[in-house]
């Protein structure tokens, strides 16, 4: 990301929201091991109670044939979803035996710059906060769900049980305590960098303009330790930007796979299309599942 | 909530106040003002984090992990649990996967045993009658009487469980066989994890690098170890040494998820990795890369082998008085043999001679890198390339690449060491980083970490208790290994006379056995019926209980009171203590023992019933690498660095510098061997011998044999079969937690097959498929992916009994003995290894 990009992006506050801080992830997929230990952390402290079985705020997918959730039937028809099976087509890799690819992606909320579900709100429960995290206001959500459709990300879930809509917090109750987000602190593989978007200064922003920067230890922001993460370096890009909505998560994208297939993921190539990059080919699709 | 009229106003104006936003953003001013003020769902999330209290405690499965845990305990029940970022070598933090993260759901689980239970029905129906615990211990103490009585006390058999995770409890299985006399199974060998080319070359159990050193290589390759998926709390070490530029290779016969991972994936065909490592060692050799001072000062290389009988020549040779024992090098300057002094940097590394014997007859005698040398001729690139599949160029590329950096380090995984030839498969990988002279170095070594085996502490006084204070004499269990009991006993079996015997009961201390021992259509149809008595202690109702006469509940690791871990992973011997009280009616392993003990009479030598005396008992009686670490000291700290010569810690590093010999036979590192049956077998040098089963040409034979002929097997059963670790299971552990299996695809076991394999049979992606060889058969539902390469099947393991439609997947599996393993017997150190990869089948539509 060039300099140009973060003043943009982030050198001043929120043009629609107004907010000051803006925070944000890294993640160099190019050290994520799948362990799905984000995933899982994130499940037992926000997603195990009634209603939240098929609910996972962070998921990790193997990319290219794994996704959740699921569009069924019709990929272009972003109503209908499949939440079963989360983690369908684990390892299963694109390409003919042995040139190969595959990578893993894990994905939180965006906490996008300019959400798309916030206008999407019939009763504008949905905000960005001070610090540019969305939240969902469970009281005064009514469960139209307008917000899960209009996510190009799925990544807002409808409870049944609550009926109201739900979706990743960042851990904002954590970071209050001078923690960072559950699937952060978590992060076996230490893929994860997180921080403010928004402060020059800041670990996370230092990594994301200067895709040199990669060896560089950690500097811990919230008196965690694990001073060594580090991050490939390479390019940071974001996930489907053709999408439009400025997403707060970064990405070290893969360098085991094709450059076109970068594009795919990483830049404009798909131009917005809510189609799946790459479509489970019929010889492995599961049947009856 | 609807915001009154007049809240709005209040919030609008503080907003404005506190904001400094220009007024000339209008419509996005609004928007931000229209936030209302107070957000008071947010409090229900805050509020969630009160009121909890934490402890710090280790996950202990035996996946080698060792992670520690923050437990969260909140009304009395364990919610979650965190990392403590508490590890002194910040590298090592944060520890703990998915699996950790979800050990309370087991302790919860509704498959959970909750009271002492005796079967009713037939074995395996799941009929069973509540009993007391008393009716339960009156019960196996009767029957162990009565066993002891008929066959003798050694037929009880305890199936020892790992020791270092969790070395109390699990240790007390050791003691409890030992005070009463019983038998003892393994656990290192039998499950294919003991790397037997370490005893064969060092006389050492294992040795192994510590994860932080691969910190320090600059090369790395992972040889048959899936990092990613089995060994997750540090494979973090492997990708963040390749973020910083180093090179990572992987070499295996599957895209597994380390492939797209790593810098190279090197596919080779399954079971010729041997053939890989001495090409590799033809290349080093050929382009004059051998660090021939390491080799001279240090390895079996210029000690004289008898060209005619293959045996050492020995001081005891060309003299009657001479040592048997003395090893002999040449003496250039004088001009005949001359005992061997270690780390000399005389004794000419090539060369053979005449030599007179004491009767006078002239052999003449070779230096065993000679030979080894000559041996390598056959190992050319191309051969090399005809065996393995890798082209011949890539063979000579990694050679150069891994020969001509640094330190270069091998980070060697079962994946190559579960072959019936898996010990000459791990000679050929030590040898090229001894010719290479990467052995005793930070960044280089040959690390294999599989098991959980290495207890970083003395045991003996704990185990196996003296008889009397002062004297040497302890009471023993006697040893019969798990492959025999399994397979029963072979021809070549060290020591039959004594140590056969058919075990009559067993005690399954040591996990799942009957749930994931290999050869499972032998153990059902033959062994079972043998054994009168099985006694499952277990937190849920695994195959084993399932199949069990009586399964007794005990507490989980949330419930115990404490416990000391160690692995070989890390340095660091931890504290692990419960945050729950027992659940149910679950006790301690420690206190069924010494109950069980009570009613045979021996508990006054058992002692123990709680686990804080036999902490401080083995911390006291450990050794030197727990000087100065006490009870006490861990219930402060935790966590703690043992003391090793090293850090972070390094194999051999001091014999490498000649401060101390190897403890072998010779004081050297033995790429030679020459004990009768290597020389009958032709194995006193690492060489590639084709797999046992799993190949289409002459099983067993060096290649010049083996590839003029055609394995009849593979004609019928063309596919190889390997039923392998996922990170979704530590063995059979968490298989069936909810949360987990949620996660692994569809939930259920599925057959892995290269669609073109499964065109070719008609099957589908979702279909049932059976895999089925001459020993037994597994039913389930295939998933097709590139991954695996044609010729082959692969089935993630660890499922239940109940979790399977029909069959099992180790039913195809058979455990052969390579004589090799038998030379020796010394339980968990040398004996048979599992060579369960070694194995074919066919898979048709269900």
């Amino acid at each position: 990301m060039s300099e140009e990009l973060w003043q943009k992006y982030y050198g001043q506050p929120n043009p629609i929201y107004g907010n000051r801080v803006q925070y944000g992830m890294l993640i160099d997929i190019n050290k994520c091991i799948g362990c799905h230990s984000c995933t899982m952390a994130c499940k037992q402290t926000w997603t195990s109670g009634p209603g939240q079985e098929d609910m996972y705020f962070n998921s990790v997918s193997t990319a290219p044939y794994g996704k959740y959730p699921r569009h069924d039937g019709d990929p272009k028809d972003s109503t209908k979803y499949n939440y079963k099976h989360s983690n369908l087509y684990q390892d299963t890799p694109k390409g003919e035996f042995p040139n190969l690819w595959q990578f893993y992606l894990a994905r939180p909320c965006n906490h996008c710059a300019k959400p798309a579900c916030v206008p999407a709100c019939p009763t504008r429960s949905i905000y960005k906060n001070k610090d540019g995290i969305v939240l969902i206001d469970q009281e005064k959500c009514e469960g139209f769900q307008y917000c899960v459709k209009a996510c190009p990300y799925d990544k807002i879930y409808y409870n049944v049980v609550t009926k109201k809509s739900q979706k990743c917090v960042f851990c904002f109750p954590l970071l209050e305590k001078g923690q960072e987000p559950q699937c952060v602190k978590s992060c076996v593989g230490k893929i994860r960098v997180f921080g403010n978007l928004m402060d020059p200064e800041s670990t996370i922003s230092k990594l994301i303009r200067d895709p040199y920067l990669g060896a560089t230890p950690y500097i811990p922001e919230t008196g965690l330790k694990a001073t060594h993460r580090t991050i490939s370096s390479g390019e940071r890009r974001q996930l489907r930007p053709d999408f439009g909505t400025i997403p707060s998560v970064w990405y070290v994208p893969p360098r085991n796979i094709p450059p076109e297939e970068v594009e795919k993921y990483f830049g404009f190539a798909m131009g917005g299309d809510l189609d799946e990059p790459n479509p489970v080919p019929a010889d492995i699709k599961m049947k009856d599942i | 909530m609807a915001t009154s009229r007049r809240n709005f106003i209040k919030g609008s104006l503080s907003a404005l106040a506190g904001s400094n936003l220009p007024f000339t953003l209008t419509h996005p001013a609004l928007a931000a003002l229209s936030a209302p003020p107070e957000r008071r769902w947010e409090d229900a999330l805050r509020n969630q984090f009160e009121g909890e209290t934490i402890v710090r405690t280790v996950n202990m499965p035996n996946c080698t992990g060792s992670c520690g845990w923050n437990v969260v305990v909140k009304d009395g029940v364990v919610t979650r649990v965190e990392p403590p970022y508490d590890y002194p070598d910040d590298e090592y933090n944060p520890r703990g996967c998915m699996k950790g993260q979800t050990y309370h759901r087991r302790v919860y689980s509704p498959n959970r045993v909750k009271f002492p239970m005796k079967r009713i029905g037939a074995r395996g129906a799941g009929l069973w009658k509540r009993i007391s615990w008393d009716e339960a211990l009156d019960f196996i103490a009767s029957e162990m009487k009565r066993i002891s009585a008929k066959y003798g006390k050694e037929t009880v058999w305890v199936y020892p469980p790992v020791p270092a995770t969790g070395i109390v409890k699990q240790g007390a299985g050791f003691r409890f066989a030992a005070v009463n006399g019983f038998g003892i199974g393994t656990f290192y060998n039998w499950y294919g994890d003991l790397p037997l080319a370490h005893p064969i070359t060092w006389n050492v159990q294992t040795e192994e690098h510590e994860f932080r050193d691969a910190l320090n290589t600059k090369y790395a390759i992972i040889w048959g170890s899936d990092v990613l998926q089995t060994r997750m709390p540090d494979a973090h070490f492997f990708t963040d040494i390749r973020a910083k530029g180093v090179k990572l290779v992987y070499i295996a016969p599957y895209f597994d998820p380390t492939a797209s991972a790593v810098d190279e994936w090197v596919r080779v065909r399954q079971g010729t990795d041997g053939a890989l490592a001495l090409g590799m060692c033809h290349v080093v050799v050929k382009r004059g890369m051998v660090d021939e001072a390491h080799l001279r000062k240090t390895t079996s290389g210029p000690l004289l082998v008898r060209r005619d009988n293959g045996k050492y020549l020995k001081a005891s040779d060309l003299a009657a008085d001479g040592d048997a024992k003395t090893f002999l090098v040449f003496d250039v300057a004088a001009g005949r043999p001359a005992p061997d002094a270690y780390f000399s940097d005389k004794p000419p590394l090539t060369g053979q001679w005449e030599v007179t014997l004491k009767d006078g007859k002239k052999v003449v005698c070779a230096t065993s890198h000679t030979i080894f040398l000559e041996q390598l001729e056959e190992y050319d690139p191309k051969t090399v390339s005809e065996i393995t599949g890798v082209p011949a160029k890539d063979i000579e590329r990694l050679a150069i690449e891994y020969g001509s950096t640094k330190p270069a380090s091998i980070w060697a995984g079962t994946g190559i060491n579960h072959w019936y030839h898996g010990d000459l498969i791990g000679r050929s990988v030590i040898a090229l980083a001894c010719l290479t002279g990467n052995i005793g170095k930070h960044g280089g070594g040959v690390s294999p970490w599989a098991g959980q085996y290495l207890m970083r502490l003395n045991p003996t006084d704990y185990f196996f208790p003296l008889k009397e204070a002062g004297k040497p004499d302890r009471h023993q269990a006697v040893p019969l290994d798990t492959a025999y009991v399994v397979n029963g006993p072979t021809e070549t079996m060290f020591n039959r006379d004594k140590l056969w015997r058919q075990i009559r009961c067993i005690w399954a201390a040591g996990g799942n056995l009957l749930g994931e021992a290999s050869d499972q259509s032998n153990l059902m149809r033959k062994v079972l019926p043998q054994i009168e008595l099985i006694v499952s202690p277990e937190i849920e109702m695994s195959t084993t209980a399932q199949l069990a006469d009586i399964v007794l509940p005990v507490v989980s690791w949330y419930e115990l009171p404490y416990d000391i871990t160690t692995t070989p992973a890390h340095p660091y011997i931890q504290l692990a203590q419960g945050s729950l009280q027992p659940m149910y009616e679950a006790k301690t392993d420690i206190e069924i023992y010494y109950e069980v003990c009570k009613r045979l009479g021996t508990a006054d030598i058992y002692k123990f019933n709680r686990p804080e005396p036999a902490i401080e008992l083995l911390l006291e009686t450990g050794g030197p690498r727990v000087k100065g670490i006490t009870f006490e000291r861990l219930k402060k700290e935790r966590v703690i660095r043992v003391n090793l010569p090293s850090s972070p810690y390094a194999s051999f590093t001091e014999e490498i510098e000649g401060k101390l010999k190897f403890k072998t036979a010779s004081g050297r590192q033995e790429l030679y061997k020459d004990e009768d049956r290597f020389i009958e077998f032709g194995e006193q040098l690492p060489v590639h011998k084709e797999p046992h089963v799993a190949t289409p040409y002459g099983p067993s034979k060096v290649w010049k044999e083996a590839k003029k002929e055609r394995n009849p097997l593979h004609e019928k059963y063309p596919l190889v079969y390997h039923a392998r670790h996922t990170r979704w299971s530590v063995h059979s552990s968490w298989r069936t937690t909810d949360d987990i299996v949620k996660l692994d695809d569809i939930g259920q076991p599925l057959l892995e097959l290269n669609p073109k394999d499964a065109k070719k049979r008609g099957i589908e992606a979702g279909d049932w498929a059976t895999a089925f060889n001459q020993h037994g058969y597994v039913k389930a539902r295939v998933k097709l992916r590139e991954s695996v390469p044609p010729g082959a099947v692969v089935i993630y393991f660890g499922w239940q009994r109940d979790q399977i439609r029909e069959g099992h997947w180790n039913a195809l599996t058979h455990n052969a003995i390579n004589p090799i393993h038998e030379i020796y017997f010394i339980p968990n150190v040398w004996g048979p290894v599992s060579g369960h990869f070694d194995q074919l089948c066919e898979v048709k539509k269900a």
